[in-house]
């Protein structure tokens, strides 16, 4: 298999070695990793760079500084291990798979970089100025980010607190940030994006590794700071900042894209430095519980890559945007078409990547402060014949909890949220969870209030407040004191 | 000269400066030669170190592309220089911080032009306000030449305080509005052309400097 036209794949060859990785179009150039200054010369006139380096023997920032020199964002450069991609099934597949991703590369902001001076010691940090390594962080595009309603996802998820609410505007410290991603999927309207691991680039290798091996595959997702070790033949590794944010959305993706089993793997045997091994787990457990109620083979989804991947791929509709916002319901949905279908009845798992509200009548004043701080739009209101109803549509929820802490009744229990899969939730539309009769008032005949809302001063004021509260009943605002 | 010492990435964050401190500038034809030498000059310093230099490859094409005889004067006239209420881009800070953002006009003009005047510099020409883009800059420039000079001399304490001035003041003024600035030169320019380019390399320059000042002071002295 040929590299892209416009791609240069350059393979570090250390001096008197034989060439473990010789892959069609791929250039092999003694010792890239000490002179990485032989990349210009080699990547002209070429749209993209993939490069193949031994681990521990060259400088990154050497190589991003090359990079640079040569014309290339080092952000949507790939460097592929080499010992990781000769040890792989196909090193063809897996400079291919690379390829398709730095294709897929969409540009970096000057924000979307961050110096990180390097750790180790070396002759140029002892003597002079350590070059600092550019790693790339998340952005938040405001235009679609929505703070300003209320939501603060990214603040509950983030593990270094590098994100704030400011004036209903998400203020993202770019220091404080160690990048994990878990941002990225977890922010409900897709407003944050790391530029070196958008949805378009994962896909775009995992499509590659798929089509590109004549036998089913296996993906693992593998943490960039850690090293994923030997695997059974099949498996083929697509890194991501951390395994943290591998939601089981992004989990399930790759079966939904052909590949017969999918994985993410901790990134050292210790556990992750971020304290995140929890999350990739939990997606994992979900994953495999959902495919099993469905009667599909939940041992596709592994938490290790010691077996070979399943030998054959699921037979399962393929998804237009499987790791898009709504990805998760379209995902459940697809899969359950290849099961057991929607009547499995709801899987309550703290993995899900979907959920359900639940209201309490006794309590909710349908003041609605759900529905605005709600970014997908699951909740919903709508009013007519002199009420006013609370509504839900599960196939837009991905469980983000904004609603709970929004509510002003959340004291009372007025509102639940239930991170469950319930595939015939998702496929019911959109559903009234509660709704009251709408005071009229007496006057111009407008809408007052809901008689929840009412009910609910009404307590708050006591007895001793009663005539008042016959009044406000009465009349709308615009009428009290006309 | 290369970016393997402090010292070098000093100079070459104060020419940097210095550079765009000029280019924001009325365009004469004194002014454009020195800016060509100059960014001859920067680009054998080792930019490519650091990822603004996608930007200023850019720039320097866009230098490159200008006929041997053309003037940027229509052009800076048209984006920066047309009168108050006709400019498209007013390049001084207290347009952005004035209104609307809920700052104060005259204390953001007052704080710039002190410091300006703390490190012996003053607004030259009577049409540039103290507050102007390139006088920002230049601020910028030297403090970054006072930490060059702490790294000759030795003395540790001169390029922390520098290097702490320069974070406060990117901090306090340009990082600030260059990205309103930036965005109504790109809208007005359609990013195309040398104004285009350099207000791309200028932004992508201030937003690598603050990162860089962060990163850097937390390395050598553990400072946030």
């Amino acid at each position: 298999m040929g590299n892209d036209v416009s791609t240069a794949t350059l393979i570090c060859r250390e001096t008197g070695d034989a060439a473990a990785i010789e892959a069609v179009g791929a250039v092999v150039i003694d010792d890239l990793c000490a002179r990485p200054d032989q990349i210009g010369s080699h990547a002209a006139d070429v749209d993209h760079l993939v490069l193949v380096l031994h681990r521990d023997r060259f400088a990154l920032a050497d190589v991003q500084t090359q990079c640079r020199a040569a014309g290339f964002d080092p952000l949507g450069v790939p460097i592929l291990d080499y010992e990781d991609t000769s040890a792989a099934t196909s090193s063809d597949v897996v400079l291919a798979a690379a390829a398709a991703r730095a294709a897929a590369f969409g540009g970096s902001t000057p924000e979307e970089s961050k110096p990180v001076f390097p750790q180790r010691m070396t002759r140029r940090s002892l003597l002079g100025f350590p070059r600092p390594e550019y790693v790339a962080v998340p952005s938040v595009d405001h235009e679609t980010c929505v703070a300003t309603d209320g939501c603060a996802a990214c603040v509950a998820v983030c593990p270094r607190q590098a994100y704030s609410i400011s004036g209903g505007r998400v203020v993202y410290d770019k220091a404080t940030c160690e990048p994990c991603g878990v941002c990225v999927t977890a922010c409900p309207t897709g407003a944050i994006r790391n530029p070196a691991v958008t949805p378009d680039q994962i896909r775009a290798q995992i499509e590659v590794l798929v089509s590109a091996s004549p036998v089913p595959v296996g993906i693992a997702y593998v943490c960039r700071l850690g090293r994923p070790g030997a695997a059974a033949p099949g498996w083929y590794a697509v890194e991501v900042p951390c395994t943290g944010m591998t939601t089981a959305t992004w989990l399930l993706a790759p079966l939904l894209l052909g590949a017969s089993s999918t994985a993410a793997l901790p990134c050292t045997a210790a556990g992750c430095t971020l304290g995140l091994d929890a999350l990739a787990g939990k997606a994992v457990r979900f994953a495999q519980e959902l495919l099993g109620t469905l009667g599909l083979d939940g041992g596709v989804v592994r938490a290790s890559v010691d077996e070979e991947p399943a030998p054959h791929a699921l037979a399962v509709a393929p998804l237009d945007d499987p790791f898009g916002v709504h990805g998760g319901p379209e995902t459940i949905l697809a899969l359950a078409a290849a099961g057991a279908g929607p009547s499995i009845g709801a899987i309550d798992h703290d993995g899900s990547p979907v959920g359900v509200i639940e209201v309490d009548g006794a309590a909710c004043t349908l003041c609605m402060s759900c529905v605005s701080i709600c970014p997908t739009g699951a909740l919903g209101h709508q009013e007519g014949d002199g009420e006013l109803a609370l509504t839900f549509d599960a196939a837009l929820c991905t469980a983000c909890g904004q609603c709970v802490p929004g509510c002003p009744e959340l004291r009372r229990g007025a509102i639940r949220l239930h991170t469950r899969a319930d595939p015939e939730a998702l496929v019911a539309g959109r559903r009234t969870l509660y709704a009251t009769e709408t005071l009229r008032c007496e006057s111009c005949g407008g809408s007052i209030a809901p008689t929840a809302t009412m009910d609910r001063i009404g307590a708050m004021l006591g007895d001793e407040y009663g005539a008042t509260l016959a009044y406000l009943k009465r009349f709308c605002m615009d009428c009290r004191g006309a | 000269m290369t970016t393997e010492s402090w010292v070098e990435v000093a100079q070459l964050r104060r020419g940097l400066y210095r550079f765009l401190g000029g280019a924001f500038q009325s365009p004469n034809e004194e002014r454009m030669e020195a800016l060509f030498a100059a960014a001859g000059y920067l680009d054998t310093m080792g930019i490519e170190a650091f990822p603004y230099y996608l930007q200023w490859n850019a720039l320097l094409a866009a230098l490159e592309e200008l006929p041997e005889d053309a003037s940027l004067d229509g052009e800076y006239i048209r984006l920066f220089a047309s009168g108050v209420e006709r400019t498209l881009c007013p390049p001084t800070e207290a347009f952005y911080r004035g209104g609307a953002e809920g700052g104060d006009a005259a204390r953001v003009t007052a704080d710039v032009q002190r410091h300006t005047l703390s490190l012996g510099l003053s607004t030259t020409g009577a049409a540039e306000a103290p507050d102007h883009i390139s006088s920002e800059l230049e601020v910028m420039s030297a403090l970054c030449a006072r930490e060059a000079t702490g790294w000759t001399s030795g003395v540790t304490a001169d390029v922390e305080a520098a290097m702490r001035d320069q974070h406060r003041f990117l901090l306090a003024h340009p990082a600030v509005w260059l990205p309103w600035f930036a965005a109504r030169v790109r809208d007005a320019t359609g990013g195309e052309g040398v104004y285009g380019a350099l207000v791309d390399f200028c932004h992508g320059f201030v937003v690598h400097d603050v990162a860089y000042l962060e990163a850097t002071r937390a390395h050598l002295w553990g400072t946030t």
